[in-house]
């Protein structure tokens, strides 16, 4: 099997807009942003250089495949791959020429002729990038993005990630959150705006439970605490929340694995069921955010 | 057989301020068939209307909502206006996801206040 990897975007003065590009024909491992840039005055922390990429977006037909903001992406980078994005030169000179990557995955591995995005036609499969002019931080940023593609490839299934917004429930407690059906979840990638530093046990999602028609599977009762510890199994380092500690994402993550062993066998299917309900016990009334990983089937079996 | 549903949407955008509204979920895949945008007389192509499909039912205070806006995909303009009209468009999408939320996401540059009503036509589909 062959690959071809090409450049889509090259040396673009970030900028604020959405940049539109058309996404290559054939099936799809992963796309490369990198985001490149210099130190202003001192270092430009991870958090900071992510915050000028609003969203990444990739949709086919205009039906989204991948829809998250930066932070959210990074996360499932660091989830995927087992390690942190890529980001270079971490100094405090002023002018230090940094550079940040993300990956945009279509399979949980790159180059897996099995688990990526299908040919397409042209014109089909589109990326937004939203991003914002760099300052303060950050300057003299360009964008370069790559596409891998995997020559022949006929994929059972591709990944689908999405963003689920959460509002704010009212109070603290209980809170259903509505996830989609149709699809295996890989994880649910939690985003808690309140994540404990000084003084505090408190995250804006204490613990989780899962309903799968109305009746408990899997997650029976998972606190926070014991989740953040599930971080060992995919990352090497851990998660870090305190400007000093050098913001290292995913900060305020993390997640609800249904493939903690890789092997397939705990994945949630929801296709047939009635509902899919993660009940996630706030610690404070917040909004939240959950990144829902799916795998979609195009075997046609 | 097909069933088609019509997906109201109806509230008052205030004056240089930007309004979500956001519909039930809708528990099935669906096809999104046609917009209907009125328009009141006077607003002057003020008022800048987009829709939205999401996976979720959060509406912001400001800004856009989270999910994939239909007026995105190939405009140059990621909104419609109007004034003293009808606007329909016959804009196709499915969504294989379910549940889905659609999204109005209205934002009022003109210095009054202005109607938002919206009716969206979709068909529903069958669950694999």
């Amino acid at each position: 099997m062959e690959f071809i990897r090409s450049s889509l975007l090259k040396d673009h003065t970030t900028a604020t807009e959405v940049k539109k590009i058309d996404l290559p024909v054939n099936p799809l491992s992963h796309l490369i942003i990198s985001m490149d840039g210099y130190n202003a005055t001192d270092e430009a922390t991870l958090a900071e250089i992510l915050a000028f990429i609003n969203k990444v977006t990739v949709t086919h037909l205009g039906t989204s495949i991948l829809d998250l903001e930066s932070e959210d992406l990074a996360a499932l980078n660091a989830y995927l791959y087992h390690a942190h994005p890529i980001l270079t030169n971490n100094v405090a000179t002023d002018n230090a020429a940094r550079v940040l990557s993300l990956i945009v995955p279509f399979g949980r591995h790159i180059f897996d002729p099995d688990e990526c995005f299908p040919a397409t036609m042209k014109g089909e499969l589109t990326l937004s990038l939203d991003t914002t002019v760099p300052a303060t931080s950050f300057d003299n940023s360009t964008l370069n993005i790559e596409a891998v593609e995997l020559l022949g490839a006929a994929p059972k299934r591709y990944l689908k990630s999405t963003l689920k917004s959460v509002a704010a429930p009212g109070a603290t407690g209980d809170n259903d959150i509505d996830l989609p059906r149709g699809n295996k979840i890989v994880a649910l990638l939690l985003y808690n705006t309140t994540f404990p530093s000084t003084s505090s046990h408190t995250y804006g999602i204490d613990t989780v439970k899962l309903l799968v028609d109305n009746k408990e599977l899997g997650y029976s009762l998972a606190r926070a605490q014991c989740l953040v510890g599930d971080m060992i199994f995919k990352l090497q380092t851990l998660s870090r929340d305190i400007a000093a500690f050098g913001q290292v994402l995913p900060a305020h993550y993390f997640w609800m694995d249904f493939n903690p062993a890789d092997n397939d066998n705990f994945l949630l299917e929801t296709k047939g069921k009635s509902s899919v309900i993660l009940r996630a016990g706030m610690g404070v009334n917040e909004a939240a955010k959950v990144t829902v990983v799916e795998l979609v089937d195009v075997s046609g079996a | 057989m097909s069933t088609q549903k019509v997906l109201s949407f109806f509230g008052t955008c205030s004056a240089n301020a930007e309004l979500t509204l956001v519909s039930q979920p809708v528990q099935t895949p669906f096809r999104v068939i046609a917009v209907l945008a009125h328009f009141a007389l006077n607003t002057n192509r003020a008022l800048q209307l987009d829709v939205y499909l999401s996976p979720d039912d959060v509406a912001p205070s400001s800004g856009r909502p989270n999910g994939i806006s239909m007026c995105r995909e190939y405009s140059q303009a990621q909104y419609i206006t109007g004034d003293d009209e009808t606007k329909t468009l016959h804009h196709e999408l499915i969504s294989p996801t379910y549940p889905s939320w659609l999204k109005v996401y209205a934002n009022n540059t003109d210095a009054f206040d202005h109607t938002v009503d919206v009716q969206v036509e979709i068909e529903i589909l069958e669950r694999d």
